[in-house]
């Protein structure tokens, strides 16, 4: 056994050579992990494509996978004097009456859904050094900050504080995850994604994200934080950027992917795993349930009298039940349902109709908006000529729509009318500083429960429990 | 055997159980048993005790005296408000109208079921806000004189340096005033630079003097920027609004210049100067604010054929109303161009145009006017408040009126400035309409201010 001192040797030599993480983590040859794929260029991009993936959203009935902006309306317009459910019950219903509770499964699942955008665009940041060409590695890291910006911009709108998570965290990092950040915090890292995505993007498509779009979002978020001047320079650059107003309005809905569009979430009519259904649930029980988004009678009332042209493409009365009032600016496919209005030739519920996340007009009056500064009024030429344009279309017959003023008032209810219907209501009352008496009366007009504690969704119950007492729930709640 | 074993062992089974059951009964004390300790009323801690905390919000234009009060409290059932001025409520979120301006300190009592109350209190100043006016910068050093910095420091052009390039010298003379000016020597290559805050969407003049050496052809460029300049390649791209001097005659004579500019979506803009091949002087930089007011075309001003934005139009068809006659079009005699307007000597005939301007604002209406010789007669302009709809209306909405009666030359025109204030509602219309004698009038326009 005097060889045994070599054979200990040879061993040893053997132990230290290896490289411990390749000896005791192999990689799976079988299948894709993360931390295997990201290996070149087009895999990089691949990355990017599936941000977009997360905020489809699955098309499903299980509540349990992420629906994404397929539900945004549940928080948003039916939180608004604008929609509700057509049953009046049920989970769906909390958010009409304003009684949200914080175990409401279409919070949660909003919730992740947009944490799951965040956490992908955060992995495809991750894997930028593989990259080569500078010129796609700044055009890759605006994208993926671009849709990381968009989806804080909306979570911290419904939630307040939030977690900030800006790079791929394990799963035990508990600080990370269930920190409530406060929303100062959340906006820095917002205005600064959506700047690096000005400067790294073209404008290139509708459907991803383009320099017209961020600059677009980041006018909105200048708005929101009462930095006018600046949201003002930012309209006018996407105003010199080559978009125009539809000449008929029922066109921006129908003819995808139009001048007016700045940035939609592509659909695809028939495909599972790319067609969406809240066109389908906004008819009466063609989808999973028998029908939200329907229209409150307060939206009918307000868009008879101011709507205009608009009128006709924003609504109509159920033909199956006619004292309920149904959207029309996303119906299936283009379809109107024939004479009862829920009988579609395609599947309903694998609608490609995209989602329009910013159009034309919304700039238009955001740069009247900007001009106006806070002010209760504007007669500023620019500011006239913007509304102007948004006007003339609706009100052809008496374009020119001229005016000397714009109040304050009338800015908002012109955006309820140009854009009612598209999850702008809520953000907009909030914005203006009137959501607290306009949703008040309409909460006492209507016998529904608001209160002021309700402009802010509950954190999901979930993440508390999960948190294990770090983080607290809004007041209210 | 076997059947009496299967029958016999569950009775013994049975008996044991019993036996331990009234075995361990009797060691345990009924009465702790069988009755249960109620915890009496505040016994237990209150784990959540309330916390409260609201925020206010001031409702815009009349209702500045109403404020609304979101309730941020957590944990709390009830509510009692003290607003400060003697009202209270017990609702979730307060409102409250005050009685007038001043100071009052909000409370908000916020408690549980178990008792326990939080209180929170702000103190609010009502007061109702201004609309802020336009800011007016102040340029520093504007003319460029030694310790006019407002510290009474400087040496005439510290306010006007950057790191883009080169300053611009001092010359004692000739200047337009004080002791020093700007000098920018032939080769062109100083500068001059410096930021203004200023507001955005507003109408300024910068006015300021400039000369240069008498022979040489050149030039001297103010260029007001939009927001601040990092890079010389941009300033094409941020200029609002330039002006190019090229006059050489007098060296020793300067040129006022004013520069009109809008600010824009800027809050800050820049003043750059520089010159081009001959040897510039420049001083007396001042800026004042423009007019800020819409000023509408007026349609087919001189009742022209085919003078219409779109090229069409028979010279009146601007001026139609449904509430009379239009009036009548003449080749001769006009104040300019080839056609004026007719009004015969019945007076039957009117001209009307609405105009959207600015609320609250002063304008003058400019017009030329001639009439017959003979029978006293006039031609009545009228600025009116609003649409008019019924001739009834037209005193009542009446802002200013002009009563032409200058009979002396029916070739020559005479000149009206009409000056008037526009009202609440944006819409001003002229309204013309003439008495006994035939009346012609020409060449309309409008202008800011009085």
């Amino acid at each position: 056994m005097k060889e045994i001192k070599y054979i200990i040797l040879l061993i040893l030599g053997g132990v230290f050579t290896s490289s411990c993480s390749d000896f005791l983590e192999p990689v799976p040859n079988s299948g894709i992990t993360t931390e295997s794929y990201y290996t070149s260029e087009e895999e990089v991009e691949t990355g990017l494509i599936s941000i977009y993936d997360a905020l489809q959203g699955v098309n499903s009935t299980d509540l349990d996978d992420n629906h994404s902006v397929q539900y945004e309306f549940y928080l948003t317009e039916m939180r608004s004097d604008n929609t509700r459910t057509k049953s009046q019950e049920g989970e769906a219903a909390q958010f009409e009456f304003f009684n949200v509770e914080a175990t409401n499964g279409i919070v949660a699942n909003y919730y992740a859904s947009f944490y799951s955008v965040i956490f992908r665009a955060n992995v495809v940041l991750a894997n930028l050094e593989i990259v080569q060409d500078p010129n796609k590695l700044a055009a890759f890291e605006a994208e993926a900050k671009f849709n990381r910006a968009y989806a804080y911009f909306n979570l911290v709108r419904l939630f307040g504080d939030i977690p900030i998570i800006d790079k791929v965290i394990s799963p035990l990092d508990h600080e990370t995850q269930y920190t409530r950040v406060a929303t100062s915090e959340v906006y820095d890292l917002i205005v600064s994604d959506l700047n690096s995505a000005i400067t790294g993007l073209g404008n290139t498509y509708k459907t991803r994200a383009s320099k017209a779009a961020a600059q677009a979002m980041l006018a909105k978020v200048h708005l929101t934080l009462g930095n006018y001047a600046q949201a003002q320079g930012l309209c006018e650059d996407v105003m010199s950027s080559g978009f125009e107003l539809q000449d008929n309005f029922n066109d921006i809905f129908y003819n995808e992917r139009n001048k007016e569009i700045i940035f939609a979430i592509g659909y695809e009519s028939g495909l599972d795993a790319d067609s969406q259904d809240f066109s389908a649930e906004w008819m009466n029980a063609v989808g999973r349930t028998s029908g939200v988004n329907y229209v409150t009678n307060d939206a009918v009332l307000a868009l008879d009298e101011f709507g205009g042209e608009r009128t006709q493409y924003s609504y109509r009365i159920d033909p199956s039940q006619t004292t309920q009032n149904q959207v029309v600016k996303y119906l299936p496919n283009g379809e109107d349902g024939g004479a009862d209005g829920k009988s579609f030739e395609t599947d309903a519920t694998l609608s490609g109709n995209d989602w329009i996340v910013l159009r034309y007009a919304d700039v238009l009056l955001m740069h009247v908006e900007a001009i106006m500064a806070g002010g209760s009024d504007t007669s500023f030429p620019s500011a006239l000529e913007s509304f102007q344009k948004v006007q003339d279309r609706a009100f052809p017959s008496t374009a020119p729509n001229t005016k000397s003023r714009i109040t304050k008032d009338e800015l908002i209810l012109e955006r309820r009318m140009e854009l009612a219907f598209e999850n702008h209501r809520l953000f907009d009352l909030i914005r203006f500083g009137v959501a607290e008496s306009v949703l008040s009366e309409f909460s006492a007009a209507n016998g529904l429960g608001f209160s002021s504690t309700d402009l802010l969704l509950p954190i999901p119950q979930r993440e508390i429990n999960l948190s294990n007492g770090a983080m607290g729930q809004n007041p209210g709640y | 055997m076997i059947n009496y074993i299967k029958i016999k062992r569950p009775f013994n089974n049975s008996l044991l159980m019993v036996m331990v059951l009234i075995f361990s009964i009797s060691f345990s004390s009924c009465e702790d048993y069988f009755t249960y300790d109620l915890p009496e009323e505040g016994s237990k801690p209150d784990l959540n005790p309330p916390e409260a905390k609201f925020s206010s919000t001031q409702r815009d234009g009349d209702e500045f005296l109403t404020y609304e009060f979101a309730n941020l409290s957590s944990q709390a059932t009830d509510y009692e408000w003290d607003f400060g001025d003697g009202n209270s409520s017990t609702a979730k979120d307060g409102l409250n109208t005050y009685p007038e301006e001043g100071t009052y300190t909000i409370t908000l009592i916020a408690s549980d079921k178990l008792g326990a109350t939080s209180t929170y209190s702000e103190m609010i100043e009502v007061i109702e806000p201004v609309a802020p006016g336009a800011k007016l910068p102040a340029i520093l050093e504007p003319s460029f004189e030694d310790n006019s910095l407002p510290d009474g420091t400087g040496d005439g052009r510290d306010s006007w340096r950057s790191d883009l390039g080169e300053i611009m010298q001092i010359t004692s003379g000739p200047t337009y005033e004080g002791d020093q000016a700007a000098k920018f020597p032939s080769d062109g290559s100083r500068m001059a630079y410096q930021e203004l805050e200023v507001s955005p969407n507003t109408e300024y003049i910068l006015t300021y003097y400039y000369t240069m050496k008498e022979g040489t052809p050149g030039s001297i460029t103010v260029a007001m920027l939009g927001g601040k300049l990092t890079d010389l390649a941009n300033v094409p791209d941020q200029t609002l609004a330039s002006f190019v001097g090229t006059d050489i005659s007098d060296s020793e004579a300067y040129v006022k210049v004013r520069l009109p500019f809008n600010s824009g979506a800027n809050e800050t803009v820049a003043i750059y100067i520089t010159n081009e091949a001959v040897e510039c002087r420049i001083d007396a930089f001042s800026l004042e604010l423009g007019i800020n007011v819409l000023l509408p075309p007026i349609l087919e001003p001189s009742f022209e054929d085919l003078s219409l934005p779109d090229g069409t139009g028979d010279g009146r068809d601007s001026w139609r109303s449904d509430l009379g006659e239009i009036m009548q079009i003449t080749s001769g005699p006009t104040h300019e161009g080839e056609q004026a307007a007719k009004f015969p000597s019945d007076g039957s005939r009117m001209a009307y145009q609405e105009l959207v301007v600015t609320p609250n604002s002063d304008y003058t209406l400019t017009y030329w006017y001639t009439m017959k010789s003979g029978d006293p007669g006039s031609i009545t302009v009228a600025m009116l408040e609003g649409q008019l709809t019924d001739l009834a209306n037209v005193d009542s909405q009446t802002i200013a009126s002009h009563v032409g009666t200058d009979q002396s030359d029916s070739e020559s025109y005479v000149k009206v400035d009409l000056p008037f204030t526009s009202g609440d509602d944006g819409t001003v219309a002229i309204y013309v309409t003439n008495k006994t004698i035939e009346c012609r009038i020409d060449s309309f326009s409008l202008k800011a201010g009085n």
